[in-house]
């Protein structure tokens, strides 16, 4: 049993759902708000400021969490193109559009792992909004960062997942 | 024109705004709109007699599109009640449950247009127009023949 419970050393998040989110992420950006996003590597410490953070989860083996942050310029931007009207950025109103972006970029991520042959059932968006915010990760957890140029600042996700679930049926999932 | 009564169900408010302004903008015909926030809530406010079209989310807290379909559809006098998911989700797979397996009538992913509005559901709608436009009963041999 010990071994079942040891931390492995390397484990590394699927590069075949990173690659999904990120596919997935940039084309939304430009298909939908017209903004041409490219990834910016290694990510970059963002400055502080109003930031909203919208966060979905992914069922499926792996499952997984992603969560996109965007400045509080960038927010209202992309909630002006995406709905087509003016959303202050500490209207109510924002979560919601916030949240709808997610959720369609999401449905783009599930396509892209189903045309992959990794199945995974998105769960409903959740919303912070604040400023400085920060994702705490849990211990024994294996995240990793993408940053993307956006029209205001930098568009941030962050991808976590057990590594756990990434050896087999250990949760009986 | 006619005026359809759409029922529009999503939990996102923005999201049923801009259902709602695409349609508008499709000029498909004109609406008259009900907000439903998800499934159990739109089957309280469903009734065939007086809704001719739903727009429906698939993601939605308390009771997903898919199952409200599936239980509007048990009614049993919802038949002729088109049913048109609006949904972010795009796998093949998400596509046939709606379609073949739920009853839904047109497919519609988010983000859409105006113009994928009008494009996707111009047959549908049609259908609905002249269903209306038609007599209340239905013209079988014999109304042909003696009126």
């Amino acid at each position: 049993m010990a071994e079942a419970f040891a931390t492995p050393t390397v484990d590394p998040f699927p590069a075949s759902i990173s690659s999904a989110v990120r596919d997935a992420t940039v084309e939304f950006f430009r298909s939908t708000c017209g903004f041409n996003c490219e990834e910016i590597a290694p990510p970059r410490n963002i400055g502080g400021g109003d930031e909203i953070m919208s966060t979905i989860s992914f069922v499926g083996n792996p499952s997984w969490v992603y969560s996109l942050v965007l400045s509080g310029e960038t927010a209202v931007k992309v909630a002006k193109v995406f709905a087509g009207f003016d959303i202050p950025f500490d209207s109510p109103d924002m979560g919601d559009v916030v949240g709808e972006v997610v959720n369609v970029i999401a449905g783009g991520i599930c396509a892209r792992l189903d045309a992959k042959g990794i199945k995974a059932q998105m769960s409903l968006p959740t919303v912070a909004r604040g400023a400085n915010l920060s994702v705490l990760v849990p211990s024994g957890a294996v995240a990793t960062r993408i940053q993307l140029t956006g029209p205001n600042g930098p568009i941030g996700i962050l991808l976590v997942k057990n590594h756990h679930t990434s050896q087999g049926q250990r949760f009986g999932n | 024109m006619t005026t359809l009564r759409a029922l529009v169900i999503d939990d996102s408010r923005i999201m049923r705004n801009m259902v709602m302004n695409a349609l508008r903008q499709s000029r498909l015909a004109t609406f008259e709109f009900t907000e439903a926030e998800d499934g159990a809530a739109a089957l309280t406010k469903f009734n065939p007699a007086n809704i001719d079209i739903c727009f429906v989310d698939w993601n939605m807290p308390n009771m997903t599109g898919v199952e409200f379909i599936r239980k509007a559809r048990a009614r049993g006098d919802a038949f002729n009640v088109p049913m048109v998911m609006v949904t972010s989700e795009q796998t093949v797979t998400k596509i046939e449950e709606a379609l073949s397996q739920a009853g839904a009538d047109a497919y519609i992913c988010k983000p859409f247009t105006a113009e994928d509005m009008r494009v996707k559901l111009e047959r549908v709608i049609n259908k609905v127009l002249v269903a209306k436009a038609a007599p209340e009963k239905p013209a079988g041999f014999f109304s042909r023949v003696f009126g």
